[in-house]
C-alpha cells in the first residue's frame, strides 16, 4: 500500500470539483451539463442515482455501483464513506484509467467546506473549486426557514462561486463574499474550463457569453507576478492556465477567492497562458 | 417438549407475573406456572434451579460495527467485556492507555498499524497526543480512535507515513503544539476518515467478515440479548446474504433485526426496497424497518437545538438528511404502516419530526404511526405530551447519564436540561411506549446497566444527575424486554415470557427486582435462552 501511495503522490493531484447546495438546488442539472458537453475524462461521484439521477441518454453500461458514461466518463456512488471511495478511487485506480477531474456532488444538506476539507486529507487529490448552486426562486424562502435557514446559509458562505439558476431577485451579498453567477448556460465553462489536462491554447476554451469577458494573460514569469496581474482582473470569477516559471510548470486555477498553484506533470509542454473569466 | 425450572421467573405478564416453572416445545411457550402447571411427562431440566429467568432482553438501538473494533486494542475510560468474554479493566490515566497500548503492540508484531479504540479525552482534561502514542512506538503509526469515531489521535511516525510532520495542512482540524509541529490530533469525521483510509485500517473500524458479525452475537448473550437491532445497514446483497447465512446456522443465538438505512435516496425507492427485502424475513432475521439519521450527537456538538446554540457557545448543529426527505419517508410509511426508527438526539430534530407527523396525520386520518424516535436525549414534557399524542414510541439513551452526564450539565446543555435528559419517568407519565439503549459501540451493550442507569441516573463520579426521572426497576425491566420489542413490532412474540411467545430468557444470578437498583449493574448474566435452546456466556 505504501508503493501505491508514493505512486500516487508522484503525480499531479487531480483536480476536484465540489458541487454543493440544498435540496432541490439544480445540482444534478449541473452535473449533466457537466457530463454533456465535458471533453475529459470526468469521474462523477453522487449520492444516489438509484432513481435515475444521470441522464439516460449518457449512459452506456451500469455495474452496481457503476455507470459507464460516454466519452470515458464515470459515475459513482459515494456509497458509505467518502474517504473510503475517494481513496479507492486514487490508490486503487488501474494505470491507464486515471480520470482527469472529479466531480462530487454533495448531498443536499452536506456542509460543502466538510467535503472539500475530506478532499484536502485524502492523498493525491486537490480541491480546485467549491461551486454552490441555488434556486433564484427559493433561495429567500430557503434563508428564512426555521429549521434549515442556517445550513443554507452556511452552504452559499463556503463557496467559491455560486451559481443562481432561474431568477434571483435576492441579495446574497450580506450571506456569502463568493461572486453569485447568474446561470446563463456559460457556467459549464465557469466550473470547469477544460484546459487542466489539455494543452491547449486557452484562448479557445474562453466561454462565448454575454455576460462574461474573457481575458488572457501572459503565463511567462515569476508566479507571483501572473498572479498579481491576473488577480487584478476587475470582477474576476475564475482563472485556470499555466506559468512557465524559472523552476518549471505550474497549473493556476483560481475559483473565487481560492488560489491552488500545483506543479504539472503532464506530457507535452502546455502554452504558458492563463485564461480569465470576469463578469462583464 | 422441555421445562425448565427456576429459582424464579419474572414473566412481564400482568396476569401472572411470576412463576417458577416455563414449558417449551419447538421454540414456543407452551405453559408458565408452577410445577402442577407443567404439562404432564415433560422432562424437567434443572439447570436454572438456582437462577432467575426474565424474558430476553431486547436491544433495540447497537450497531454490528463493533465486531471489527474488537480486533484491536480497547483503550476506553472504563471496563469492558469482548466478545471472548474478557474484561478490559478501567483505564483511569492516559498514561495507563498508552500501557495497554504498548502491550497489545507487543502481543501483536505482525501488524503494520498499531490501533486502539473508545479512548475519551472527556475525562482527562486532555487529549492524547503525539509524545503520548511515541511511547508506544517509534517504528510503527499508532492510531488511536476517539470514543465518538470521529477524532483519531497519531503518533509521529503515522504523521510521517501521512505526510503532515512537516508541511501539516493549515486547518482546525490538525492543531499544532508549541513546536509548530502537529499534535497528532486529527479532528472531525473530515480529517479522521481519510487518514484511516490512508493508513489502510477501515477494515479495523468496519465489518467486512463473518467473525466480527459472530462477535456481535457472542456480545449479545454476554449481556442477556436475545433480540438486537442493527440499526442502519445499507441492504447490500452482500451484507444481507452474509445474514441469511448467519442466522441460518443451528448454533445462531439471537434473532437480528437490521434496518434500512436511509442515504437520501428517493423515498419512494427506499420504501420499496425495505418492503421487498423484508420480505424475505425469518424467525432470526427481521427485515424490513426504515432507519433515518436526521441530526448529529449531542456530545459532538452536532445534534439540532431548539435553542439555537450549545451551552458553552458552539453554534447550533447539523441536519444529516433534509426534513423534505424526512416528510416524503413518512408519508409512505404510514399508507403502509412501516415502521420508521428516526436518531433524533436534538430536541429540534425531535420536534420537527412531530410536527411533519402531525401535519401528515391531520391530512391522511387512519395513517398507521409506526414511528420510534431513537435517542430522543432532549424530549422535553411538552415533547413527550406531543409523541404520546400521535403514538409515537421512545427509546432513550440512559447510558449518557453515566457517560457523558457531567460533560453534558457543564458543557453541552447545561445543568437544567442535562438533569431532564434521557426522561424516563416523564416518557412513562405520558403513557409513552418506553425502551432504553446502548447504541454500541458508543456504549458497551448491556441491558442489566442500562437498567441502571435509568433507575439511579449515577454520573461516572458518583453524582445523581435529575433524580425526579428515576424510573422503578420494574419499569426499567419493560424498558430493556416489552417496550423495544414493541418499538420493534414484535411484541406480540418477545419481550415477555407467556404462552405462545418465542421461548427467549435472559439468565440472570439474581432478580433485578428484589436486589438494591443500585446492585442492578452487578447481577451476573449465565447466559441466554433462545428459541428454547440455551447459550451460555462462558464455556
Amino acid at each position: 500500500m505504501a508503493d501505491a501511495a508514493a505512486a500516487t503522490s508522484a503525480a499531479a493531484p487531480l483536480p476536484v470539483v465540489v458541487i454543493g447546495g440544498y435540496l432541490g438546488a439544480g445540482k444534478t442539472t449541473l452535473v449533466n451539463q457537466l457530463l454533456r458537453t465535458t471533453t475529459e475524462r470526468l469521474v462523477v461521484l453522487v449520492n444516489d442515482f438509484g432513481s435515475s439521477v444521470i441522464d439516460a441518454s449518457l449512459i452506456e453500461a451500469r455495474e452496481g455501483d457503476v455507470l459507464q458514461l460516454a466519452g470515458g466518463c464515470v459515475c459513482c456512488q459515494i456509497g458509505d464513506d467518502l474517504s473510503d471511495t475517494l481513496h479507492r478511487l486514487v490508490v486503487s485506480a488501474p494505470s491507464g484509467t486515471r480520470p482527469d477531474r472529479v466531480v462530487i456532488e454533495a448531498s443536499g444538506v452536506a456542509q460543502p467546506a466538510s467535503v472539500a476539507a475530506t478532499v484536502a486529507f485524502s492523498a493525491g487529490l486537490d480541491v480546485e473549486c467549491v461551486v454552490v448552486v441555488a434556486d433564484g426562486e427559493r433561495i429567500e424562502r430557503l434563508l428564512a426557514d426555521h429549521y434549515v435557514g442556517d445550513l443554507v446559509a452556511a452552504q452559499l458562505r463556503q463557496a467559491d462561486l455560486v451559481l443562481v439558476n432561474r431568477d434571483c431577485g435576492a441579495d446574497l451579498s450580506g450571506v456569502t463574499s463568493a461572486p453569485v453567477i447568474p446561470d446563463d448556460g456559460a457556467v459549464v465553462d465557469l466550473v470547469s474550463p477544460g484546459v487542466a489536462h489539455t494543452p491547449v491554447a486557452a484562448s479557445e476554451l474562453a466561454p462565448a457569453s454575454a455576460m462574461f469577458a474573457s481575458t488572457v494573460v501572459s503565463g511567462a514569469g515569476d508566479i507571483d507576478s501572473v498572479l498579481a496581474q491576473v488577480r487584478a482582473i476587475p470582477r474576476l470569477v475564475r482563472a485556470k492556465g499555466f506559468v512557465h516559471s524559472d523552476d518549471g510548470v505550474r497549473l493556476v486555477q483560481i475559483a473565487g477567492e481560492r488560489t491552488t498553484v500545483s506543479r504539472w506533470g503532464g506530457g507535452s509542454l502546455p502554452p504558458a497562458e492563463v485564461l480569465c473569466i470576469s463578469l462583464r | 417438549m422441555q421445562v425448565y425450572r427456576a429459582q424464579l421467573i419474572r414473566t412481564l405478564d400482568a396476569a401472572r407475573p411470576t412463576a417458577t416453572h416455563v414449558a417449551v416445545h419447538d421454540g414456543v411457550i407452551v405453559a408458565v406456572g408452577d410445577a402442577g402447571d407443567m404439562p404432564a411427562d415433560a422432562p424437567v431440566d434443572d439447570t436454572f434451579a438456582e437462577h432467575v429467568l426474565v424474558p430476553g432482553f431486547v436491544e433495540g438501538h447497537a450497531h454490528s460495527q463493533v465486531g471489527a473494533l474488537w480486533n484491536s486494542c480497547y483503550c476506553g475510560r472504563f471496563s469492558r467485556v469482548g466478545p471472548d468474554g474478557t474484561e478490559w479493566d478501567d483505564l483511569p490515566t492516559i498514561d495507563e492507555s498508552m500501557a495497554r497500548m504498548r502491550a497489545w503492540a507487543d502481543a501483536n508484531p505482525d501488524v503494520d498499524v498499531v490501533f486502539g479504540w473508545g479512548f475519551d479525552p472527556i475525562y482527562f482534561g486532555r487529549s492524547c497526543v503525539r509524545a503520548d502514542l511515541d511511547t508506544v512506538s517509534t517504528t510503527r503509526p499508532v492510531v488511536l480512535a476517539h470514543a465518538s469515531l470521529h477524532i483519531v489521535s497519531v503518533n509521529t511516525v503515522a504523521l510521517e507515513r501521512l505526510g503532515m510532520i512537516d508541511s501539516p495542512p493549515a486547518t482546525d482540524a490538525v492543531p499544532l503544539g508549541d513546536d509548530g509541529l502537529p499534535t497528532g490530533e486529527l479532528r472531525g469525521p473530515e480529517a479522521a476518515y481519510p487518514s484511516i483510509a490512508r493508513l489502510g485500517l477501515m477494515r479495523k473500524v468496519f465489518p467486512t467478515d463473518d467473525e466480527a458479525f459472530i462477535a456481535v452475537a457472542r456480545l449479545a448473550v454476554l449481556a442477556g440479548v436475545t433480540t438486537l437491532t442493527d440499526l442502519g445497514i445499507p441492504y447490500e446483497a452482500k451484507q444481507l446474504d452474509r445474514y441469511y447465512d448467519l442466522t441460518s446456522r443451528p448454533d445462531w443465538p439471537v434473532r437480528l433485526v437490521p434496518m434500512y438505512l436511509s442515504d437520501g435516496r428517493a423515498a419512494t425507492e427506499l420504501v420499496a426496497t425495505a418492503a421487498s427485502v423484508g420480505a424475505t424475513s425469518t424467525d432470526l432475521l427481521r427485515l424490513g424497518g426504515v432507519k433515518i439519521v436526521v441530526d448529529g450527537s449531542i456530545q459532538g456538538f452536532t445534534a439540532r437545538l431548539r435553542a439555537g446554540r450549545y451551552h458553552n457557545g458552539k453554534p447550533n448543529g447539523l441536519w444529516y438528511q433534509t426534513p423534505e426527505h424526512v416528510r416524503d419517508v413518512l408519508a409512505l410509511a404510514l399508507t403502509e404502516g412501516r415502521h420508521v426508527h428516526l436518531h433524533t438526539n436534538g430536541d429540534q430534530a425531535s420536534e420537527m419530526v412531530l410536527s411533519t407527523l402531525e401535519e401528515l396525520v391531520a391530512a391522511h386520518p387512519g395513517s398507521r404511526v409506526n414511528v420510534t424516535l431513537q435517542h430522543a436525549q432532549l424530549l422535553d414534557d411538552g415533547l413527550m405530551a406531543r409523541a404520546a399524542a400521535l403514538g409515537v414510541k421512545v427509546n432513550l439513551f440512559v447510558n449518557h447519564i453515566f457517560y457523558w452526564g457531567e460533560a453534558h450539565a457543564a458543557m453541552t446543555v447545561g445543568e437544567e436540561r442535562a438533569a431532564q435528559m434521557n426522561g424516563c419517568a416523564t416518557a412513562l407519565r405520558h403513557g409513552l411506549t418506553l425502551a432504553i439503549h446502548s447504541d454500541e459501540p458508543v456504549t458497551p451493550v448491556n441491558p442489566l446497566f442500562s437498567m441502571w442507569c435509568a433507575t439511579n441516573r449515577c454520573t461516572h463520579t458518583g453524582r445523581v444527575l435529575g433524580a425526579e426521572e428515576c424510573i422503578s426497576a420494574a419499569d426499567a425491566l419493560r424498558a430493556v424486554t416489552i417496550g423495544p420489542a414493541t418499538t420493534l413490532g414484535l411484541e406480540h412474540e418477545v419481550g415477555s415470557i407467556e404462552v405462545g411467545k418465542r421461548a427467549d430468557f435472559a439468565v440472570l444470578s439474581a432478580a433485578p427486582l428484589t436486589v438494591d437498583p443500585a446492585e442492578l449493574r452487578s447481577i451476573e448474566v449465565w447466559g441466554t435462552v433462545s428459541g428454547g435452546r440455551p447459550f451460555p456466556a462462558h464455556g
